[in-house]
């Protein structure tokens, strides 16, 4: 009898850290989609910076790109380019920040990357590839060029082919599975199973990615 | 179509005992298990390689083909418990290249990069605990007991670790002056996301599993290889070093604590030091 509550305890508790394991992936999940949606959210702001200088070359001019929204106005969107030529030595750092002053205050902005470029590269940066990496990853040059080019080698119809095929796999071994029990295949199933939810979120993401470029353009 | 299935099927009484420590006296491994885990080490590393010094796309790919490799063998060939929690802990690495390297982070504004790339990875990391039945509250260790005297050791680790690394770094300030709120928003980052997430990935399942694997000692050095793997693309000797010796360091705490609690306080502690206090100290 007591070994049967000791059980029944243990068991409890694991199926709790279960549905608290559950629930922060959900919240994960929305700490990821809110990121994307304080991002559009920002872009109503005074102020928005359409251009982030981050490793600027030395003997070329910067470019900085910001948009002043001003909805009394018409147009209400004005875009200013400023060029700044570049007297800059190497591993110096050049900071822009616009201010603007309305009837309902000023309103300050400080347009470059939240962390430098050194930092992404320490014990802060394993995530993002440091320096060189990270900065190339986070831009749009970046992703087009890997994910929605049409010449040379596509990843993202590699990354879709690859998806449809774990995809037709995990259909066609479900009435197996269903039908008796067999190890490998289920073992295969559920370790793919992580692998095809990856590959669905980034196939999202660049059907997203195409749709928001065909309504831009 | 996708299914998350029970994975009572899967699972055997090994995997749900694996919680109980950490130090566990390790069997011999055989010859093969060894090598088998030296080649997805030897697989990482020349993903990252390739990704960070020769193609961003091969790297990728060689990312994607290694997780799913990794898995097929997993399947295929019967190996020990401990040797497959161990190449699945492993696994998360080239899952996170693919995750991480492959999604439109142009779109997210850089204030909150941070937290979104470090949310995918840690909601990565809980997933395979969840599959893997894993109980959270014995995944960190956690104890409120000793909960006050891990804060300060983590502290007391994080900050000379954090000072040693901003001589060898020298960061640039991030903003033109120091600002309390930039502070209290870089700790929320520092210990939320970055130090809970790479402290979980690198000694709760790797170095953890490794050590159940191959004993402490090969796991503390494998698992601070990888750490440091992980910083190639830095290009700075004097900083990789300081990567193995900061991942031995966090590995040893780990190890000597028995709860996650110290390093991700001493990770987070040599972050926030880096980023947003010491650059303000010592301007240029």
């Amino acid at each position: 009898m007591k070994m049967n509550a000791v059980k029944l305890r243990n068991l409890k508790a694991r199926l709790n850290s279960r549905t608290v394991t559950g629930l922060i992936i959900l919240w994960l999940g929305i700490v990821f989609l809110g990121s994307f949606w304080l991002t559009v959210g920002g872009m109503s702001e005074s102020v928005s910076t359409a251009v982030i200088p981050e490793a600027p070359i030395e003997g070329e001019s910067i470019m900085a790109t910001f948009k002043l929204n001003n909805p009394s106005s018409s147009p209400m969107v004005t875009t200013y380019q400023y060029a700044y030529e570049n007297p800059l030595p190497m591993e110096e750092q050049l900071n822009f920040m616009v201010r603007t002053q309305s009837e309902r205050g000023s309103y300050e902005r400080v347009p470059f990357s939240a962390y430098p470029p050194q930092a992404w590269s320490s014990f802060i940066s394993f995530a993002s590839f440091s320096t060189s990496v990270m900065s190339s990853m986070s831009t749009m040059a970046y992703y087009q060029s890997n994910f929605s080019n049409n010449t040379g080698l596509n990843l993202g119809i590699l990354i879709t082919i690859v998806l449809i095929a774990l995809l037709i796999f995990l259909e066609l071994t479900q009435p197996v599975i269903q039908g008796k029990t067999t190890a490998v295949l289920s073992r295969l199933r559920i370790r793919f199973s992580t692998v095809t939810w990856i590959l669905l979120i980034i196939f999202t993401s660049i059907v997203c990615h195409e749709v928001v470029t065909i309504l831009a353009t | 179509m996708l299914y998350h299935q029970n994975t009572s099927a899967v699972q055997t009484k090994g995997e749900i005992a694996r919680g109980e420590s950490v130090q566990t006296t390790a069997r011999r491994s055989g010859r093969w298990e060894v090598a088998f885990i030296a080649a997805i080490g030897v697989g990482i590393a020349g993903c990252v390689w390739v990704f960070a010094y020769q193609n961003v796309v091969y790297g990728i790919i060689i990312a994607l083909g290694l997780a799913i490799s990794i898995y097929l063998m997993l399947s295929l060939i019967h190996l020990e418990q401990r040797i497959t929690n161990c190449a699945e802990s492993l696994a998360l690495i080239p899952l996170y290249i693919l995750f991480t390297s492959s999604l439109p982070w142009f779109f997210v504004n850089q204030q909150y990069l941070l937290p979104a790339v470090y949310s995918c990875i840690l909601a990565l990391c809980l997933w395979h605990a969840y599959q893997k039945n894993l109980n959270l509250k014995e995944l960190f260790g956690f104890s409120k007991n000793k909960l006050l005297k891990y804060l300060l050791i983590g502290l007391a680790i994080g900050i000379p670790l954090g000072t040693v690394e901003y001589f060898i770094l020298r960061p640039a300030p991030a903003f033109p002056s120091f600002e309390v709120k930039y502070l209290f928003r870089d700790m929320v980052y520092m210990l939320l996301f970055v130090g809970i997430g790479e402290e979980l990935l690198f000694r709760g399942f790797i170095q953890r599993d490794m050590a159940e694997a191959f004993g402490w000692k090969w796991a503390l050095f494998g698992a601070s290889l990888i750490f440091t793997v992980m910083h190639l693309t830095w290009r700075s000797i004097p900083e990789l070093g300081l990567v193995f010796l900061g991942g031995l360091i966090l590995g040893v705490l780990y190890l000597k604590t028995r709860s996650l609690v110290a390093p991700i306080v001493a990770h987070g502690v040599n972050n926030v030091l880096l980023v947003s206090v010491l650059p303000y100290i010592f301007v240029k």
